[in-house]
């Protein structure tokens, strides 16, 4: 079934929308958020929360690209539940690992006294992710915003595991000139 | 800045690059939707079909005839005709007189004993005829095809003298068509007053010589006088024509000594 058919299910509160949406898009939520929760259970529960959220939202959104809207929750709500994890020591994945990488470039501790405009954030970045080749994007975004694990995006893209790390860290150095640049303090 | 921050601001990245790097993999393919055919759609579609099926009925059947046709005629010579728009006279001969059986129209010339061996009958043109032809011999016209349509024609065209009783020339004809199958038709049509000149003197001659029984047109007006009859399954036609010096010839008695020449 369509994005848009299934949003009419939204709109029209049929209760088939969410078992169309866990037939269409459920093994994509499990994927993002199980790269954050490392947990089939935790993420069972935050792909149901998915769709509880997106059952709330719609209406009154009636949201284009069907996919990308639930993967945004997913991800919220798997971050969400990864904090809580981590207050109570449990959890794993890709999280840890992600945040290391990014410790390259970024202090761990919350600067107050930089407030700094989340809507001048996200327009460079996505100025830098619309200079950069479509497939060092792909890797970037695979990495950082599904959290896919490192072996798993070599496969994906048929290069070796070498070469992702080496293709993130020239990437993520492009990111930090950008962002000296443009005047944010990391 | 954390490294949450950065994660959270990621999470806000305009969709189509998030899109763009999603494991397709991980979405269900949409099934296709089949729509049940309309009606009208059907029938395009059926009509369409016929029409190819048609087509590639005609282009077998095509193929095969002319499959056929080659295999059949192979080894066939294909005949080369000519046509021309002027009629080629020649001297005959045997090759040619079998070229009458071929079309288009051939005229050729001959004596009437030349005619007589290759059509296999007697003319009938006594000594006194024989002797009159002088000049231009036997055109021999028409065609002959596979035995269904014999010749149609045999014309002699001779001049002729007629002695020291007259002077000036008389142009003598003699047409004669065989295997027609309704001769006395065709001189019901021949003589038909509406076709003839108005001026023609239409009579019949008995010959008590060989009790040949002709139809006769004379034009005095124009020096002109034809006979017609039909003897032994051949239609005849005479006709005679010129001029004369001397006030005292008559075509017609002229003509009825022709007939009364044949045997």
């Amino acid at each position: 079934m369509g994005d848009e058919r299934i949003v009419d299910l939204y709109w029209a509160r049929t209760e088939k929308a969410i078992s169309e949406t866990a037939h269409k898009y459920g093994r994509y939520c499990h994927y993002i958020a199980y790269n954050i929760l490392h947990s089939d259970e935790d993420s069972e529960e935050c792909v149901n929360d998915t769709y509880l959220k997106a059952w709330n939202s719609i209406p009154p959104q009636r949201p284009i690209k069907l996919s990308t809207f639930l993967g945004k929750i997913t991800r919220n709500l798997a971050l969400d539940r990864y904090k809580y994890n981590s207050r109570e020591k449990r959890g794993g994945g890709q999280i840890p690992l992600v945040i290391d990488e990014l410790a390259e470039f970024a202090s761990e501790a919350d600067p107050a006294t930089h407030i700094i405009d989340d809507m001048v954030l996200v327009d460079c970045f996505n100025r830098f992710l619309a200079a950069l080749p479509t497939e060092t994007r792909k890797i970037f975004m695979r990495r950082y915003w599904y959290f896919s694990p490192i072996k798993e995006i070599a496969v994906d893209f048929s290069i070796s595991e070498s070469n992702v790390k080496m293709t993130l860290s020239r990437t993520r150095n492009k990111l930090k000139q950008l962002l000296d640049k443009e005047g944010f303090e990391l | 800045m954390t490294q949450k921050k950065i994660l959270s601001v990621l999470g806000q990245v305009d969709e189509k690059y998030i899109e763009e790097a999603a494991p397709v993999k991980l979405v269900m393919d949409t099934p296709a939707v089949i729509h049940p055919f309309r009606v009208r759609g059907k029938l395009k579609t059926a009509l369409i079909a016929a029409v190819i099926v048609a087509l590639a009925c005609t282009t077998v059947a095509t193929a095969a005839f002319l499959y056929h046709v080659y295999i059949t005629n192979r080894d066939t010579a294909l005949p080369s005709y000519e046509v021309t728009a002027e009629l080629e006279k020649q001297t005959i001969s045997s090759d040619a007189l079998k070229e009458l059986t071929q079309m288009p129209y051939q005229a050729y010339k001959a004596n009437h004993t030349e005619a007589e061996n290759y059509l296999g009958i007697d003319l009938l043109i006594s000594d006194q005829l024989d002797n009159a032809i002088f000049g231009e011999g036997v055109d021999i016209q028409g065609s002959y095809t596979k035995g269904e349509r014999p010749i149609t024609a045999i014309t002699l065209y001779s001049k002729h003298d007629p002695g020291a009783t007259v002077s000036g020339y008389i142009d003598m004809t003699i047409y004669m068509s065989i295997g027609t199958k309704k001769p006395y038709e065709q001189i019901t049509q021949i003589l038909n007053p509406e076709l003839m000149e108005k001026n023609a003197i239409l009579s019949e001659y008995v010959s008590e010589v060989n009790g040949i029984d002709a139809k006769f047109a004379v034009y005095k007006t124009v020096g002109y006088a034809s006979a017609y009859f039909v003897d032994n399954g051949i239609l005849y036609s005479i006709s005679v024509g010129g001029f004369a010096e001397e006030d005292n010839i008559d075509f017609a008695d002229y003509l009825k000594g022709l007939i009364d020449s044949f045997e």
